[in-house]
């Protein structure tokens, strides 16, 4: 006979259980993927509309459904809190720039986008190198219209957004955190 | 960082998103592709300017 651990004041955490079965109604994270941006680009490209391709080296670990990507734009594949994390690698372009930036952009009709991240950094004309981040938590109730971008800029427009296509340079991380 | 790769001159003919890869895990010129309509460089143009952006970097850099 098995033995039941559940006492009627609660369960004693200190256990050990081993389920067999299904555990459900926990949550957790059941949506995580990963996309980058494969080819180097040189100046302001709001949205950044090409070269993506999903993480697909090195032990990738999406999981999920997985977003959608059609020129720039990402859908969502169920609805839910979801963190976006969107990170640049940029390099310097002939002059110093007080500002460059990465933002991350929403439509909530499927048509006019506003910023809901976006982080500044700064690079001096000595072939350096800059990074930025910027994250957004957002909840996705409606997959059909609330979309995501994606872009850049910098104060003298000449600014290199690094790209690779086996290890992830300027990349966004979509994590699904839990159900609505 | 010493330019290695006809990418380092491509990014540079023009600003955006001008052009990607059809195997972007196999960057050679035959790979090349134009997505704004504008002209494509030629392969010699590619070549020739990759050394000449490395003969700057090594004349800046001794």
């Amino acid at each position: 006979m098995a033995l039941i651990k559940a006492r009627s004041r609660g369960i004693n955490l200190a256990d050990t259980f081993a389920f067999s079965g299904t555990v459900s109604g926990v949550g957790g994270i059941t949506e995580s993927d990963t996309w980058r941006i494969t080819t180097a680009f040189q100046g302001n490209t709001i949205p950044i509309t090409a070269n993506w391709e999903r993480d697909d080296t090195y032990l990738n670990s999406n999981m999920g459904t997985g977003m959608t990507q059609a020129s720039g734009v990402f859908s969502f594949p169920s609805t839910g809190v979801y963190q976006i994390d969107f990170r640049l690698q940029f390099s310097s372009g002939g002059t110093d720039n007080d500002y460059i930036l990465g933002k991350i952009e929403l439509t909530q009709n499927n048509s006019s986008y506003a910023i809901i991240a976006q982080q500044y950094a700064s690079i001096k004309n000595n072939a350096s190198y800059q990074g930025m981040s910027a994250t957004a938590v957002k909840r996705i109730t409606d997959v059909s219209n609330q979309k995501i971008y994606f872009g850049t800029s910098s104060q003298d427009n000449n600014h290199y957004v690094q790209g690779n296509s086996s290890a992830s340079y300027s990349y966004a991380i979509f994590t699904k955190l839990g159900d609505i | 960082m010493r330019p290695t790769h006809i990418e380092d001159f491509l990014v540079n003919v023009r600003k955006g998103q001008w052009f990607g890869w059809s195997d972007s895990k196999n960057k050679i010129y035959a790979n090349l592709i134009v997505h704004d309509g504008g002209s494509k460089p030629t392969e010699k143009q590619c070549t020739d300017g990759l050394k000449a952006l490395q003969d700057a970097w090594d004349s800046a850099n001794g």
